[in-house]
């Protein structure tokens, strides 16, 4: 029999390493298992190895991350790295946690759960968005972190503060921008007016914002009000065409990074049976989480971008709370300092969603790219076009998990990662029903790739 | 659970009372057979097919595709002629569901083993054939291979491998595929179908049934694990119990990876492998769980070690709809003429059965043979 | 293989030999497994199982499944997820299924 962790956290960025933090402090036994080779999620992914040229170009809000790694990385917890989560089940003891580590499936128990996996890239189903040269701003970013590559030359295009900050930092690392396309709808500016009031409980931030959305309309070429955007180019990326004001342009570059925003990745709370909501305003589905991290299911927590996407910061005080959460239900911290601290944290927290709210109606997608059509491919791993989908949806299929039995969309190895949120959609607009009547597609393991062999092999626990 | 308030129902309230000829509650393989085979015999029937949520248990999505006659009713005569029979209407069925349709729904009927782990399991398997054999007066067909014989058709057998058994009458076929072919051939000849309706109550009328505001002359209770409650309402005893099988999938594996298709794995027209399954009394929950995903993984190695390079893509878990003895119940309700019963696991393997005899059966359309088989299967047998 | 359209902004980085379709390379030693095929100019990686189209590296983040490559001979490995290692044997994929 394994030894049973009090609490076991899955991933190692800036909610999960706060959170074993503050349950480690308090004398619990931690576990963290985390996908990637070093702890810092992917906001501060390799921060602990980054060399100067690449600090330079990555800017202070990544450095920022420096004294939160050296405290996990001080903490009295277990933390294995590359270590890929292929299942969770509910028994007697507690969780069952099955990783993939060194290519053999390790097996791990513990009494309570904190996920804090963070939050992944809304898909963006474009024309020719599968060929290859084209990728995510997200992946732009994160060779730049751990592998310090630079395009030579690039188009970005998309919506949303994490396309600005890539744009910034190509520009500091010498990358020639052929342009930045804004798919913004213009009418996002007039929805978010009202929540400028949000955004002014958090100035520094908000200027932050400002000047990086100014700096790039200045100093790249930034055109606005893009739409039917698609990739050209027979089996590779050539470039893009685009229409502005009903004209069309064309530019050509082959590497193209897209971009529109973060969504929560939903897998294991799903998988572990959590409630799931759908939300509106950030157009995505998420864990149901309180105030504390938890969850509808008992002893499950969630923090960070797992949750919402809320940002960084955000994340380690979620983290935080969850960890501060945990060690005071099980007892081991009482102290009156311990619990104003916990109020604070949640003030602080409650605070900074209300000014995320400005964020996220600026940086809504726009209508026309969660409609993909014709032969857009909507589900790469299979490649099922958006025609076929939405001719089973008009023909009143079920939802979601029927049409994926029907057209195989769904059913490849990303589990329906990239084409869930689409299909949903595809469904919806095709029934005419609203997305939080469309039951998301049903999760299964294994959450990450496992052979028969290393199945067969296993552990024993 | 599901509203039926739609659209429909105001047609209905309008128009007539008498709209539909026919209900079926169900949309997994059963119903949407029956719907296609009685559509296809009376094309100016109205039916309906009422079907649940898209979350909802659905055995016919968890199926293993297989059309298979090996073993099946081995302790029950009829069963075993009627799987047969099922077996051999399929390659017609297939012919024309695919060209009603035009999905390829990649049948084929190139015959399946059983491989046997030891020489006890060998021999357990070749008295079921033998009994089989007799049920049928000789028609089902099989050999038992030893192991050398089973390498001649599947090389690269593991070591604990036996035998087999080899039946030329087992086929296999892509059991997703059948569903939206049967779902969309039901369209385009006229079968109306509803989504997301979970029936809640079915009301017997003076000349008919209303399931939650639609009416029909004749129902069909296709509801799977659903069928006992439904049932009772129209004084049908549908004894039907969840037997929950775990299976797993591959990655898409070099085509002729397995020769023939097999209960313990077959591989799927689109590459993959598809292997199972397991049999657990566990209720309502149809997780993966990882000791059975571990085992069932131990065994297709065993069985095949060169499986064990390929990744798992996906593992499921379905409810089995079985009854006591694991043979369909097919129930005319004494008590309510025009309401019948229909309860079955072998969804794939009894399709062209369904959407054959059945539907005659159940339009008064009779074959004497097939009525004698069929009314064997009533539920009778569980009343002592 | 052509031209890379990817550079290192590292200057001097540490070297680490790759075998890359049983080809040695020396490249930067932090990169991923699907950062060094960029860098050394493989626009694809793998071969669609279904439409046979070309496929690169996506996501970067082990979501999307398209840098699927074979690693010391582990197939379907995502190989952004994988930092190289010294005498690491990378197998690109030009047909998934040998017909």
């Amino acid at each position: 029999m394994n030894k049973i962790y009090d609490y076991l956290i899955i991933g190692a960025g800036p909610a999960g390493m706060a959170g074993a933090i503050e349950a480690s402090k308090a004398a619990l036994s931690v576990l963290v298992l985390d996908q990637a080779s070093s702890a810092g999620g992917q906001i501060y992914r390799n921060l602990g190895q980054t060399k100067p040229q690449q600090a330079f170009v990555l800017g202070n809000d990544y450095l920022a991350g420096r004294p939160l790694l050296a405290e996990f990385m001080a903490a009295n917890c277990d933390y294995k790295p590359q270590a890929q989560v292929w299942h969770i089940e509910t028994h007697e003891q507690g969780f069952i946690v099955s990783a993939l580590i060194n290519g053999e499936s390790t097996t791990y128990v513990a009494s309570h759960l904190l996920l804090a996996h963070g939050a992944m890239e809304r898909p963006m189903a474009i024309p020719g968005w599968h060929k290859p040269g084209v990728m995510t701003a997200g992946a732009g970013q994160i060779l730049l972190k751990s592998s310090g590559l630079l395009p030579k030359e690039v188009i970005l295009a998309g919506s949303g503060p994490l396309l600005l900050l890539l744009a910034q930092q190509y520009r500091a690392g010498g990358v020639t921008i052929k342009a930045l396309l804004d798919t913004t709808p213009k009418a996002n500016y007039w929805r978010a007016l009202p929540w400028l009031v949000a955004g002014l409980t958090t100035p520094k931030q908000l200027i932050k914002g400002l000047w990086l959305t100014l700096a790039q309309r200045i100093k790249v070429p930034y055109i606005t009000g893009v739409s039917d955007l698609q990739i050209t180019g027979e089996h590779s990326a050539c470039g893009v065409r685009y229409t502005v004001a009903g004209t069309v342009h064309n530019i050509a570059c082959e590497v193209i990074m897209l971009h529109q925003g973060l969504i929560s990745e939903t897998q294991m709370g799903q998988l572990l049976g959590c409630s799931q909501r759908w939300s509106d305003v950030k157009q995505c589905w998420h864990t149901q989480v309180g105030a504390a991290g938890q969850t509808s299911v008992a002893k499950i927590q969630v923090a960070g971008d797992a949750g919402a996407v809320g940002g960084g910061y955000v994340a380690q005080l979620q983290g935080r709370i969850a960890g501060l959460t945990r060690a005071h239900n099980a007892g081991k911290i009482q102290t009156r300092q311990s619990k104003v601290r916990l109020i604070w944290l949640k003030l602080r927290v409650k605070q900074l969603n209300w000014a995320q709210g400005l964020v996220e109606r600026l940086y809504q997608p726009a209508k026309w790219l969660s409609k993909p059509s014709g032969c857009t491919i909507v589900c790469r791993c299979e490649q099922v076009s958006a025609a076929t989908i939405t001719s089973i949806a008009s023909a009143g299929c079920a939802g979601v998990n029927q049409l994926k039995g029907f057209t195989r969309a769904g059913m490849g190895p990303c589990q329906g990662r990239q084409c869930g949120l689409n299909m949903g959609y595809l469904v919806a607009n095709a029934q005419n029903r609203p997305m939080s009547k469309v039951q998301p597609l049903s999760v299964r393991p294994p959450l990450s790739p496992i052979s028969l062999g290393q199945l067969a092999k296993g552990t024993d626990w | 659970m599901g509203t039926c308030k739609n659209e429909l129902l105001v047609n209905l309230v309008d128009q007539q009372l008498d709209h539909y000829d026919w209900i079926i509650v169900g949309g997994g393989l059963v119903g949407a057979s029956i719907a296609y085979g009685l559509i296809q015999k009376k094309p100016h029937l109205r039916i309906l097919v009422l079907d649940g949520e898209d979350t909802d248990h659905r055995a016919s999505v968890g199926n293993f595709g297989l059309i298979w006659v090996q073993g099946k009713g081995f302790d029950f005569p009829a069963y075993a002629k009627w799987s047969l029979k099922g077996a051999d209407l399929w390659p017609n069925f297939a012919n024309q569901l695919s060209q009603t349709s035009h999905i390829d729904i990649a049948y084929e009927r190139r015959g399946g083993l059983e491989f046997a782990l030891n020489q006890r399991h060998l021999k357990a398997l070749s008295e079921e054939m033998a009994a089989m054999s007799h049920h049928t007066q000789g028609d089902f067909q099989y050999t038992v291979l030893d192991r050398n014989a089973a390498l001649d058709m599947q090389p690269g057998l593991g070591e604990s491998v036996a035998g087999a058994i080899y039946s030329p009458q087992d086929g296999q076929v892509n059991p997703l595929y059948l569903l939206a072919a049967l779902h969309k051939a039901n369209q385009l000849l006229g079968v109306k179908y509803q989504p997301r309706c979970v029936v809640k109550r079915i009301e017997v009328l003076a000349q008919g049934f209303d399931a939650d505001g639609f009416v029909a002359k004749k129902i069909v209770l296709c509801a799977g694990l659903d069928n006992e409650r439904l049932g009772k309402q129209l004084g049908m005893h549908l004894p039907v119990n969840p037997v929950k099988g775990q299976m797993l999938i591959t990655q898409r594996a070099t085509p002729g990876t397995l020769k023939y298709a097999s209960p313990q794995m077959r591989q799927t027209g689109d590459g993959t492998i598809q292997i199972g399954g397991s049999h657990e009394h566990s209720g309502l929950d149809d997780r993966s769980s990882l000791d059975v995903m571990q085992t069932i993984a131990q065994e297709a190695v065993a069985v095949l070690p060169e499986l064990a390079q390929l990744q798992l893509v996906r593992s499921w878990g379905a409810l089995r709809v079985m009854s006591p003895d694991g043979a369909p119940i097919y129930q005319r309700s004494q008590n309510h003429k025009g309401a019948f019963g229909v309860c079955c696991h072998s969804g794939v393997t009894l399709a062209a059965a369904h959407a054959g005899p059945l539907s005659s059966w159940l339009l008064d359309d009779p074959n004497e043979d097939y009525k004698l088989l069929i009314e064997a299967m009533n539920n009778d047998r569980f009343t002592v | 293989m052509t031209d890379s359209l990817f550079s290192c902004l590292i200057e001097n980085p540490l070297q680490c030999t790759v075998v890359v379709n049983n080809v040695e390379h020396q490249v930067p030693a932090q990169l991923s497994v699907a950062g060094a095929l960029l860098y050394l100019g493989h626009r694809q990686v793998r071969q669609h199982s279904v439409s046979g189209e070309a496929r690169a590296p996506f996501c970067h983040m082990g979501v999307c499944f398209e840098c699927l490559v074979t690693i010391n001979k582990g197939q379907q490995q995502r190989a952004c997820l994988q930092q190289v290692m010294p005498n690491m044997r990378i197998d690109t994929v030009t047909k998934e299924l040998t017909q």
